[in-house]
């Protein structure tokens, strides 16, 4: 091709440039993403999927049940609705700092499942490709290791990802 | 749906913090408690933890059997369809210890507890039931 046909280097860049975007743009659609909600409990960080936390509730007093278990501390009055009342941090293991502030419940809800969660803090809650949630680590604590579906690399932690599914068959007598 | 007619009359009692609620049909006679009778405590049946402080004990008689409630406090007469189960992951534990229903009144919730069941020889509970099995 004579120089005087061929496009001009500016103009070659720019298809590149293009190609490239239309490259990665394909990839951003071809990536699963999943809501994650980040919370801690005790000294941990540990997430749920977004899809089985409804709602975050604060100042809602427990009621205590005569026989109920270490990790069901009661029952609560959600607009009417009764629900009961996990408490995580007793399934993980996580040693309990004593009566410190009230902390927060998530109403978590899954297949043949709903319940409330005591959980310390949410601290965010945030949208990740599903290929940044790996399989968990055989070094997870019994108590964590029961309850994870894989962990999140969030910077440079990994942070359990919890499955409601196993939490169920953990409580459920 | 229920019919308008299908109500239960309800005793409310307390105990430590929390109330309870026992159909009135079940009491055959109340009277001051005798600390030198046969009576059993109300929160041994339950299982509570530690004994609460009763404030004005007095004893209802259920099957032949004189137990030691506390603070009376109201007859009620209720709808049997204001009273709901307990949640799925307590019902199996609260139906152990002869609790059957919850009553939401006025904010608070009233537990309902059967008190025949509670008194039959082979129901009566120990202690430390199978509570933490799950953990084990």
């Amino acid at each position: 091709m004579p120089p005087s046909e061929q496009p001009a280097v500016g103009a070659r860049l720019l298809e590149e440039v293009k190609a490239l975007r239309l490259d990665q743009d394909v990839a951003e659609v071809a990536e699963e993403w999943v809501k994650i909600v980040l919370f801690r409990a005790g000294s941990g960080r540990y997430a749920f999927y977004g899809h089985n936390i409804r709602e975050i509730l604060s100042g809602n007093e427990i009621y205590w049940v005569p026989g109920l278990p270490e990790f069901l501390p009661g029952l609560i009055n959600v607009r009417g609705d009764i629900e009961s009342v996990i408490d995580i941090q007793c399934l993980l293991g996580e040693p309990r700092a004593g009566a410190g502030e009230p902390g927060l419940i998530a109403m978590a809800v899954g297949k043949n499942f709903r319940s409330g969660i005591m959980v310390d803090a949410v601290e965010d809650v945030v949208d990740i490709p599903v290929s940044s949630i790996h399989p968990p680590l055989i070094t997870l604590g019994e108590g964590v290791g029961d309850l994870v579906a894989g962990q999140i690399q969030l910077g440079k932690s990994l942070i359990p990802l919890l499955d409601i599914e196993k939490l169920q068959g953990r409580v459920t007598l | 749906m229920t019919p308008p007619d299908l109500r239960v009359h309800l005793l409310l009692f307390r105990l430590g913090q929390a109330r309870f609620a026992v159909l009135a049909s079940q009491i055959e006679t109340l009277r001051a408690h005798d600390a030198s009778g046969p009576a059993r405590w109300c929160h041994a049946l339950l299982g509570f933890p530690a004994a609460p402080s009763y404030r004005a004990p007095t004893e209802a008689l259920v099957s032949g059997t004189w137990i030691v409630l506390d603070a009376m406090e109201e007859l009620l007469d209720i709808p049997l369809e204001a009273i709901r189960p307990f949640p799925d992951l307590v019902e199996p534990f609260s139906l152990r210890r002869g609790l059957w229903g919850i009553l939401p009144n006025q904010g608070q919730l009233i537990f309902l507890v059967d008190l025949q069941q509670m008194v039959k020889p082979d129901t009566i509970l120990q202690p430390d039931p199978v509570a933490h099995s799950k953990l084990v």
